[in-house]
């Protein structure tokens, strides 16, 4: 089994782990696993959903299966873990996050905290090393990239930045908000984000980038799924200053993009350089001025 | 002579026992009050260190004698390799099976093992919650425990002296 199933493993109710230690294939190409109070556990592969079912034991999950697993996932220590849940995920070793769903806690109109833990999403991470060769003569200037979910915009992102972060005399900073791109557990990246990166985890994207900007003199700014207004704001005061910019964006195409309200100001000013565009079967280039410059079919590793 | 050397052997002998005896009974009772300041430096850990918990029964093992100090560094050790056993059989495993040898009162024991059924999984206010009522409950018991400890004590002492007292009497 890979190395970094273990960490999945070691989440797992002890009843199911007990049983799957011999049946290690099922996670191999897993992409998602869903677990839920009273059903039957879910792997998510590419192309298909399929529930577990157990020999030994009963295949539903039950509430005793949901505490331990939130035992396991908390390093047994829920309460050190508030903030995180506030988002509604935590990043375990290895850089799988687990989005949790249950009875929101409020406060001051403000979620406090989940108790009352119903689902669990084992998201696994996939570092895909490799998958942004040939597209980093694109980031000479600021760069969007711009694809739908789950078609491996981060993943491009991670690579695109462990490159640059390679590269002597460059200094990347990361804002991590959602702890997709490094995958920090408690404070450590675990994907592969360079030599030269700096990462702020956790942080919001707009403060996180003008931090970075003050703190620690980067010359790219990485930072995924742009989407508010405050980020938009942050990107054109970061490039005013000559710090490039590699930013994600969800959309199906560039047309698309272009007509959110949100994001004119970036486009109006042609502020990037070039725009990559990830589609499930091919990658396309434009340039400033919107015209298609390249376009190439994706290989099995810049899939994802 | 030699009978007088005799008695004020058995004497001594005698109350020394009862003194003995009476020096248990206040260590019992120690064990307890150290049992609370241990209680008390956890709450502190959880709630103004908030670091994970093997981290605070590592932090906490360093900072406590003999035998907690081997109980939470074993307990930090056990949580750390994550051998995928969850918190209260751990903490059984640990703490409650070797503190059965100084907190000898089932009461006190449950209530610690029913601690321990409780930390890991809630959020910092239910924890919070639960150790606030394992140290009222177990102030509780302290406090009842004060007064029979010092009556105990003293019946330790007396019936040792008196003891050594009736035996010189009897064989003299």
């Amino acid at each position: 089994m890979e190395e970094k199933f273990s960490e999945i493993m070691k989440i797992l109710p002890v009843r199911i782990k007990k049983e799957l230690s011999c049946r290690e294939e099922v996670f191999l190409q897993a992409q998602e696993i869903r677990v839920r109070i009273g059903k039957k556990m879910h792997i998510i592969t590419g192309t298909e959903d399929k529930q577990l079912f157990m020999k030994n034991t009963s295949s539903e999950i039950t509430a005793n299966d949901i505490r331990e697993m939130t035992e396991f996932i908390s390093g047994y220590s829920m309460y050190a873990c508030e903030d995180e849940l506030r988002q509604g995920f935590l990043t375990l070793r290895g850089g799988h996050r687990v989005g949790i769903a249950g009875e929101t806690v409020m406060e001051n109109g403000q979620i406090k905290t989940i108790k009352n833990i119903a689902s669990f999403n084992i998201r696994i991470s996939r570092e895909v090393k490799g998958c942004a060769d040939g597209l980093l003569e694109y980031t000479k200037g600021n760069l969007l990239i711009i694809s739908p979910p789950r078609a491996g915009k981060t993943t491009l992102l991670r690579d695109l930045l462990r490159q640059i972060s390679n590269s002597p005399m460059e200094s990347v900073g990361i804002v991590d908000e959602r702890s997709e791109i490094a995958a920090c557990y408690r404070g450590r990246p675990q994907n592969d984000v360079g030599e030269r990166s700096d990462v702020l985890d956790g942080c919001p994207k707009a403060q996180g980038m003008l931090m970075l900007l003050r703190s620690m003199s980067p010359t790219v700014i990485g930072v995924d799924e742009l989407g508010r207004r405050e980020d938009i704001d942050a990107v054109l005061r970061i490039t005013n200053c000559g710090v490039k910019v590699i930013a994600t964006v969800h959309g199906d195409n560039l047309e698309e993009v272009r007509k959110k309200e949100v994001f004119q100001e970036l486009f109006r000013d042609k502020i990037f350089r070039n725009y990559i565009i990830l589609e499930r079967e091919e990658i396309k280039i434009y340039n400033r001025e919107f015209q298609q410059i390249n376009s190439r079919q994706r290989k099995e590793a810049q899939t994802c | 002579m030699l009978k007088l050397c005799g008695a004020v052997l058995v004497f001594f002998a005698a109350a020394g026992l009862g003194f003995f005896h009476a020096a248990k009974v206040r260590k019992k009772y120690e064990e307890l009050l150290y049992l609370k300041k241990v209680i008390f430096m956890l709450r502190g850990e959880i709630n103004y260190n908030i670091s994970v918990m093997s981290e605070i029964f590592s932090h906490m093992s360093e900072r406590l004698r003999t035998p907690y100090h081997e109980i939470f560094e074993n307990l930090s050790r056990q949580m750390e390799e994550n051998q995928g056993k969850n918190f209260s059989d751990m903490w059984n495993e640990t703490v409650i099976k070797h503190l059965s040898e100084i907190i000898v009162c089932d009461r006190d024991l449950d209530k610690l093992k029913e601690l321990g059924e409780n930390l890991g999984f809630l959020d910092k206010d239910m924890q919070m919650n639960y150790i606030n009522l394992y140290l009222e409950n177990l102030s509780l018991s302290i406090a009842e425990n004060q007064d029979k400890v010092q009556a105990d004590e003293k019946l330790s002492r007396v019936l040792g002296i008196l003891a050594g007292i009736f035996i010189i009497v009897f064989l003299w």
